[in-house]
């Protein structure tokens, strides 16, 4: 029992912080201050961090092999902490924390993002994932005053609905090929099930997985609802979007798909059917994803579209652990996360500086270079990371990536990237141009409150100290997963 | 036997609610779509927790996960519906359409 605790504590901790919050919302006055609530929410992300430094390189399975959780997945953990954290310093001053919920639902999700990618279960997976979805499915929702932030609402909790229950139907496949929901025990009933002729059943059920995972990785086709939500979303909620979720989705994706086909009798269907898919799916979201964020002038819609262009470049890494398993192929889809972190809440939190209160289209830009040169830098760093520019944390992220694709000899996989890249660079330009070549619109002058300006100045030297000296991370992390 | 008309029930309850999600106009219409295959997912699971190749209750468990799961959305997505009737006044999903690419 003691050691359920200790080894669940990142967890634990924030169900109390949880608690806590909702204890203060209910006895709090009505027209008080929601800071208290804020300042515990922080401590509770905080404490969770700490916790997993604490438990080192340990490797633990609990419930029967239902809850995993090794330095791999712990490291995966400590950038979903970071990813809150951001979020719950960029809300600071945000007027829908005005009611206490807020920090309630975006703990909620971080605990649902936590036990996802721990989870070694079908069943433990769904709730975990539903746990994330449905907060953040609130979360879009709570600004009331804004018609575009309930109607993403509306549409995200359609799609997020539709592609829950096709990834359910796949699962009930597999369950009931495999007579197991446990993910460790799956794959070798899954094989004796292929030899006795139902692999049509295996090939459906893997069909409607993938229409589910794609849905919850807003892979090309399945990304309908993503720029919507992306743009009516709150922009500190947008940013939960683009970080945490997407984070622990992939790595969700990642689990989920090697361990199903992890057993020997199951490769055949891993190359032949798996693999080809992804690629597709990942080809098409760099395409379609790049292309189409060159037509956009709402800032927030092109970043979406920017950002299913970044889930495309995941998946090339993704597909590469799939195929070689190799530890460098893991680090390099790390090392892309903590590049994509810092890049996008740092471009969110200027975005959200800049824009306030309007709809941010490129022409609240014009000319910030004059208004504000600290945050014009800032925001054109963040954007050259984006689309990977060397000294940048983007650069290296996306040639690690190559590397390990290339080393799988997926030459046409690498072609697109590059090609993709290139389109990339169009809109990231542009904007930049905005900010430095156009005249200026409106003279108001940029305030910042200093809760933003943190995360502005983490991400920007994060952005650099990663591009400039990568082995510090690499070289760490291939000791802490080894 | 019996396996297969089960399977064959929750196929064509599946594919009912993916068409309603499709053609429906009615915003009430796509949240009972949507619960449509969340059934047909219930029903696939507990048919092969009974009469399937491995007969046990785990797909029994996981329905009353799926069940209670659902119920959760449902309610999240009413909610999410009344604030926007509230502003909208229209429960016509396709004129929720204020945000153009």
């Amino acid at each position: 029992m003691r050691e359920m605790v200790m080894h669940l504590s990142p967890e634990w901790i924030l169900l109390v912080g949880i608690a806590l919050v909702l204890i203060g919302e209910i006895l709090l006055h009505k027209d008080s201050s929601r800071s208290m609530l804020g300042i515990i929410a922080i401590l509770t992300v905080l404490g969770s961090g700490t916790l997993l430094i604490l438990q080192g390189k340990e490797v633990i399975t609990l419930f029967d092999g239902s809850y995993t959780s090794d330095p791999f997945i712990r490291s995966i953990k400590g950038l979903l902490v970071a990813g809150t954290l951001f979020v719950l310093l960029l809300s600071w001053t945000e007027k829908i924390v005005a009611k206490g919920e807020y920090y309630l639902l975006v703990l909620a999700a971080l605990l649902g993002a936590m036990s996802l990618i721990s989870s070694s279960d079908l069943i433990f997976l769904f709730v975990s994932l539903e746990l994330l979805s449905l907060s953040a499915y609130v979360l879009v929702g709570m600004q009331q005053d804004r018609l575009v932030s309930s109607e993403a609402a509306w549409k995200y909790v359609i799609y997020g609905g539709a592609s829950s229950a096709f990834l359910l139907y796949g699962m009930s496949f597999f369950y009931g090929l495999s007579g197991t929901t446990n993910l460790t025990k799956i794959s070798g009933n899954l094989a004796v099930a292929y030899v006795n002729g139902y692999e049509l059943f295996l090939y459906l059920g893997f069909v409607l997985l993938l229409v589910g995972i794609g849905f919850k990785l807003a892979a090309v086709p399945f990304h309908m609802w993503a720029p919507d939500v992306y743009q009516g979303a709150p922009t500190t909620v947008t940013t939960f979007l683009a970080i945490v979720s997407k984070i622990a989705g992939f790595i969700f994706a990642l689990r989920l798909i090697s361990m199903l086909f992890a057993s020997g009798g199951l490769q055949s269907i891993l190359h032949s059917m798996v693999v080809p898919s992804l690629l597709i799916l990942s080809m098409l979201s760099m395409i379609f994803g790049n292309v189409t964020a060159l037509k956009q002038h709402h800032l927030k819609r092109m970043l979406a579209y920017s950002s299913i262009g970044h889930a495309g470049y995941m998946l090339v890494a993704v597909i590469s652990i799939l195929l070689d398993k190799q530890e460098s192929s893991l680090s390099s889809l790390y090392y892309y996360f903590v590049a994509y972190l810092l890049a996008s809440a740092g471009t969110f939190a200027t975005i959200h500086v800049i824009a306030k209160d309007r709809s941010p289209d490129r022409k609240v830009l014009s000319g910030l270079y004059k208004r504000s040169p600290g945050l014009a830098f800032s925001l054109s760093v963040f954007l050259l990371s984006l689309a990977g520019i060397p000294f940048t944390a983007g650069f290296i992220g996306k040639f690690t990536i190559l590397v390990s694709a290339f080393g799988n000899s997926m030459y046409w996989l690498t072609g697109t990237m590059l090609l993709t890249t290139v389109i990339s660079y169009f809109y990231y330009f542009r904007v930049i141009r905005q900010m430095y070549w156009q005249e200026d619109e409106d003279v108001s002058q940029v305030t910042m409150h200093w809760s933003i300006g943190i995360v502005i100045t983490f991400s920007l030297i994060g952005t650099f100290f990663f591009g400039i000296m990568p082995n510090v991370l690499l070289q760490n992390l291939s000791n802490w997963i080894g | 036997m019996y396996l297969t008309s089960y399977l064959a029930l929750a196929a064509i309850l599946f594919c009912i609610g993916l068409y309603g999600i499709l053609t429906k106009r009615n915003a009430v219409m796509l949240l009972f779509s949507v619960e449509l295959m969340l059934n047909a997912v219930n029903l696939n699971l507990v048919a092969f927790s009974r009469l399937g190749f491995y007969p046990n209750v785990e797909g029994q468990i996981f329905t009353f996960f799926t069940i209670t799961v659902a119920a959760a959305e449902a309610a999240v997505g009413l909610a999410i519906l009344i604030a926007l009737y509230r502003k909208k006044e229209t429960a016509e999903a396709d004129q929720y359409n204020s945000m153009k690419g």
